[in-house]
């Protein structure tokens, strides 16, 4: 490893595409989440911190960390913050993976990585639960386990549909970032691309969904019946790093939607102009977030039951013919 | 614009460094620093966060101990019972169960004996 490749891994893990981008990024879509979640409820939103409370998020977010850390007698008091910070770097070194990084660290059969770095978000989540002693929390860890083993293997294997298609026709050798700079000429390859696509895209659609509670799919923290879930024994800090894990899988789940389903930076090559791409994906990011806050606000809750049932009757089952046809 | 190209095991040791090295960043920053700064100040002392109180009453935590040989008098009542149950279910009716049972305690008796004399 020479220096110029450290300086480049360091600048971009924690600048950008890395830490920085992602703590603007999370102020900025939650400041979308909290306006359209007011409109659709007849509300103004936040309005008074920074220009149209664009700061509002920010706000929140650092009161949060500068209160006590505060937890009750019986609960695992480090380890949780520790798996939640692991997990957050590896949610936003999955960025430099992508086309998004200046400089991307990428080679043959990188999506796994990806998949595996995406696990470690839900895990530091479980763990989080687990780590306190509560009724609610411990029904909290079920329900998102639950969760998370109905969609997690549609989400794998209907993001590795383009993948594997582009393996086939463009010899990317599973390559995740190849395969999204293709990502838009996967559509019209032949029928059977296409037809794959379509399904893997609306199953990968729902598997999303699912990983990141967007209603109908967030029994697992599902406030009426069991406070917060996972959540109810927190506040402070360890809250602030529960929420910071939440809100960046809202943030890198949907750009990896974007760059293998939507198309990534077309009509634009990243790979030829930088700034247009990205603000292509930008875009394409952000259309992809407000349908998502849409969604998630107009939707009802599903049961548990009725949630895992969904996932496996039609998100897996559209993956499975999806992942076989692309293999055809 | 150029990238990096690896090996899997490469790009798995790269990712997983830089993965490592944001956590850490993301520990020291949002919550150590804000903690050790701020946070540990604003600690205020209450009853509440020590006492657990349950239906408005105060709880007291028993630690609770069971002595040892309290445990292996229990064991062995337990064990014994049910080889009582093995043996009156397996090996025929009751009287032959207690000739084995006597002849067992006669065997150990001489053995005992055998030993003392010895």
């Amino acid at each position: 490893m020479d220096q110029g490749m450290i300086m480049d891994l360091i600048i971009q893990g924690l600048i950008f595409p890395g830490l920085f981008f992602i703590v603007f990024l999370i102020i900025f879509t939650q400041w979308i989440y909290r306006k359209i979640t007011a409109r659709i409820q007849y509300r103004r939103g936040p309005c008074y911190t920074g220009p149209l409370g664009f700061l509002q998020p920010f706000t929140d977010f650092i009161k949060l960390l500068v209160k006590e850390d505060a937890v009750t007698r019986y609960s695992v008091k480090h380890i949780p913050i520790v798996l939640a910070s692991i997990g957050l770097g590896s949610l936003i070194a999955i960025l430099l993976l992508t086309p998004l990084s200046l400089r991307p660290f990428y080679g043959d059969y990188d999506i796994i990585i990806l998949f595996y770095l995406g696990l470690w978000g839900s895990f530091a989540i479980l763990f989080t639960g687990l780590a306190a002693p509560n009724p609610y929390t411990s029904l909290g860890v079920g329900r998102y386990m639950a969760l998370l083993v109905s969609s997690e293997p549609s989400f794998i294997a209907s993001f590795i549909v383009p993948v594997i298609i582009a393996s086939r026709f463009f010899n990317v050798n599973y390559s995740f970032y190849k395969a999204s700079i293709l990502s838009h000429r996967l559509w019209t390859i032949d029928p059977f691309s296409t037809l794959s696509m379509i399904l893997a895209a609306v199953a990968g659609f729902m598997a999303l969904m699912g990983i990141l509670e967007i209603r109908p799919f967030d029994f697992p923290e599902a406030e009426g019946e069991i406070y917060w879930g996972i959540f109810t024994e927190y506040g402070g800090p360890s809250l602030a790093l529960g929420f910071f894990i939440l809100f960046t899988e809202r943030i890198v789940f949907p750009l990896i939607y974007v760059m293998l389903f939507l198309g990534g930076s077309w009509p634009v090559d990243i790979t030829m102009n930088y700034w247009a791409g990205f603000l292509i994906i930008f875009t394409k990011f952000i259309l992809l977030f407000i349908l998502l806050t849409v969604i998630d606000n107009v939707m009802p809750r599903l049961r548990p039951d009725q949630g895992v049932r969904i996932l496996w009757k039609y998100a897996l089952t559209l993956s499975v013919i999806a992942l076989i046809i692309s293999l055809i | 614009m150029s990238g990096y190209v690896f090996n899997q095991y490469m790009l798995v040791l790269i990712i997983s460094l830089a993965s490592f090295m944001v956590g850490f960043v993301v520990y020291i920053i949002f919550y150590y620093i804000f903690h050790k700064l701020y946070g540990s100040k604003v600690r205020s002392d209450s009853k509440l966060k020590d006492e657990i109180v349950i239906h408005g009453l105060k709880y007291s935590e028993e630690v609770l101990s069971v002595p040892a040989t309290r445990i292996f008098i229990d064991v062995m009542k337990h064990s014994l019972h049910s080889l009582h149950d093995i043996m009156t279910k397996e090996l025929g009716t009751r009287v032959l169960n207690d000739w084995f049972a006597w002849i067992l305690i006669m065997l150990t008796l001489i053995i005992v004996l055998a030993m003392l004399v010895r």
